[in-house]
């Protein structure tokens, strides 16, 4: 076996490790905290990226300045879907069927504007799609680093606030007993609706990320699925550094098997691992969640 | 400062209380007995804004509170101490605390209050960083009751604190509430516990199937045949 292939794949899984928390804590947080299985978080993703690529290829931005303009845009979206799942009453298993509804109508959606083609924002766009910087010998890709960077400074960010801030206690009061919450003058929907708006702007931002370097088209959502739900069951519901240790776990080990035994045994060695997980730590490897 | 009239409320279809007239002055500490299910907590939840009120009024200072959203109820000052204490097990004794303080007129003084409560309840400052669900029976209601003070109330609601608790600790709490009293907090007390709520508290009301049947100083209510009898067991 070569060594130094096998140090690649452990450093570079480290680092898609980092986009696979990113891409995960959104749903991680509304599962756990709002009780909400958000699958639309799959397609704010989606439409994180296509963002990046229509306003980079159209306007010439830096891909990078994109992360200011989409966490806002989508904190303003996943408040708004919130105030729906309000509306609706939706609770955790209907979230399941209403917001795969809307896993549908925004793929459409996206499919609509964008068509099926493939697209990837051109190199004079993104200078950073082909940048590397060499440690020890070990090639690394420039946006991974940044989304690995993103990552970890959004899951000690994002668990410093739930642990130490008044809204970080809000949060965690409501999960454990809105009742009681709101008689000590917590308002549950407000948290709800904040809480949302973070969880989707983190999921818009690992989109502007993967816009960076990968090609896009609607589908490469259903490629996800299997990821993300790995890392947010093994991580632990609604728990940041959770999702951060599991994604770097399911990225190494992804990585690690597609040396050893070839790109079709990732998935069956991360699922694998999911379930020896859920047989022994059915609360995720790192327990300690918001609740 | 509390006045309660008319008060109609119920779970879903079924009403648990019948016009319920009730008042608490300033400074005073009131007592509501009645067997289980007379509708005791019920009208500690429709005071405190856990659930809706169907009629009648609640106000406190001569403001309404049935028509406020029910999280503003804590900022107007009404704590609650809910039956079986419901504090937030996965939170540390201080990260309790702190949730009582966190509507905006508590939050300023928090400091303060934290020390007070600390000053009344010694055993929450040594269990600071302890997990609440860890802590015995009696350390929970100790935490319950502190966490209402901490939301700095002028009204402390009180449902059967004494639930579930050894009798030791039922004086040591009764105490406490009378210290608590005498700090300017008014004190409406839900019991089973007759005599001591009696001993306690300066009026009394008995709630039966949902209406107030009895109601007067608690020296009358000691005297009172019907009630020595089903409540005293004398």
């Amino acid at each position: 076996m070569d060594v130094d292939l096998l140090a690649q794949a452990v450093v570079s899984g480290v680092l898609i490790g980092g986009l696979y928390a990113m891409m995960s804590i959104g749903l991680s947080l509304s599962w756990g905290a709002l009780k909400i299985i958000n699958l639309a978080h799959f397609t704010f993703i989606l439409i994180g990226a296509y963002l990046t690529y229509q306003l980079t290829t159209s306007f010439g931005i830096d891909p990078f300045l994109m992360i200011v303009i989409v966490f806002p845009l989508f904190f303003v979206a996943g408040a708004l879907l919130q105030l729906f799942f309000e509306w609706a009453k939706v609770d955790e298993f209907r979230s399941l069927l209403i917001s795969f509804g809307l896993f549908i109508i925004f793929t459409s959606l996206v499919r609509t504007v964008w068509t099926a083609d493939f697209r990837r924002i051109s190199s004079e766009d993104n200078p950073y799609a082909s940048a590397s910087i060499f440690v020890f010998g070990v090639a690394l890709q420039v946006p991974l680093i940044a989304a690995f960077i993103a990552a970890v400074v959004i899951a000690v960010g994002t668990s410093l606030a739930l642990s130490r801030t008044h809204f970080g206690r809000a949060v965690r009061a409501v999960v454990q007993d809105a009742e009681m919450a709101r008689a000590f003058g917590i308002d549950p929907r407000r948290v709800a609706v904040i809480l949302s708006g973070l969880a989707t702007a983190y999921s818009g931002l690992a989109g502007v990320f993967i816009a960076m370097f990968q090609v896009l088209s609607p589908t490469m959502t259903f490629a996800w699925f299997g990821i993300v739900f790995s890392v947010v069951i093994l991580g632990g519901l609604g728990s940041p550094y959770g999702a951060l240790g599991a994604g770097i776990i399911v990225g190494v080990v992804g990585g690690v098997a597609t040396v050893v035994w070839g790109p079709l045994s990732a998935p069956l060695v991360t699922f694998l691992l999911l379930i020896a997980a859920l047989l022994f730590r059915p609360a995720g490897l790192f327990r300690r969640s918001t609740a | 400062m509390l006045e309660v009239r008319d008060l109609v409320a119920g779970y879903g279809q079924a009403q648990a209380l019948w016009e319920v007239d009730l008042t608490v002055d300033d400074g005073e500490i009131v007592t509501m007995l009645g067997p289980n299910g007379a509708g005791k907590s019920t009208l500690v939840n429709a005071i405190s804004g856990l659930i809706a009120t169907w009629s009648g009024t609640v106000e406190l200072d001569g403001r309404g509170l049935t028509d406020i959203p029910s999280h503003r109820v804590a900022e107007w000052g009404i704590a609650v101490v809910p039956e079986g204490r419901r504090i937030f097990p996965e939170m540390t004794v201080v990260d309790n605390l702190a949730v009582g303080a966190y509507n905006h007129r508590a939050r300023e003084a928090s400091e303060e209050t934290l020390e007070w409560v600390h000053g009344i309840f010694p055993r929450l400052e040594e269990r600071s960083g302890q997990l609440a669900g860890s802590l015995s029976g009696g350390e929970q209601q100790m935490l319950a009751i502190g966490r209402a003070l901490m939301a700095k109330p002028s009204l402390l609601l009180l449902d059967e604190p004494s639930l579930g608790l050894a009798p030791i600790m039922v004086e040591a709490i009764f105490e406490i509430l009378r210290q608590i009293n005498q700090a300017g907090v008014s004190i409406l007390l839900v019991e089973q516990n007759a005599i001591d709520a009696l001993d306690l508290a300066t009026r009394g009301y008995v709630l039966e199937e949902g209406r107030i049947v009895i109601e007067g100083a608690s020296s009358e209510l000691l005297e009172n045949e019907a009630l020595r009898k089903a409540y005293l067991g004398l």
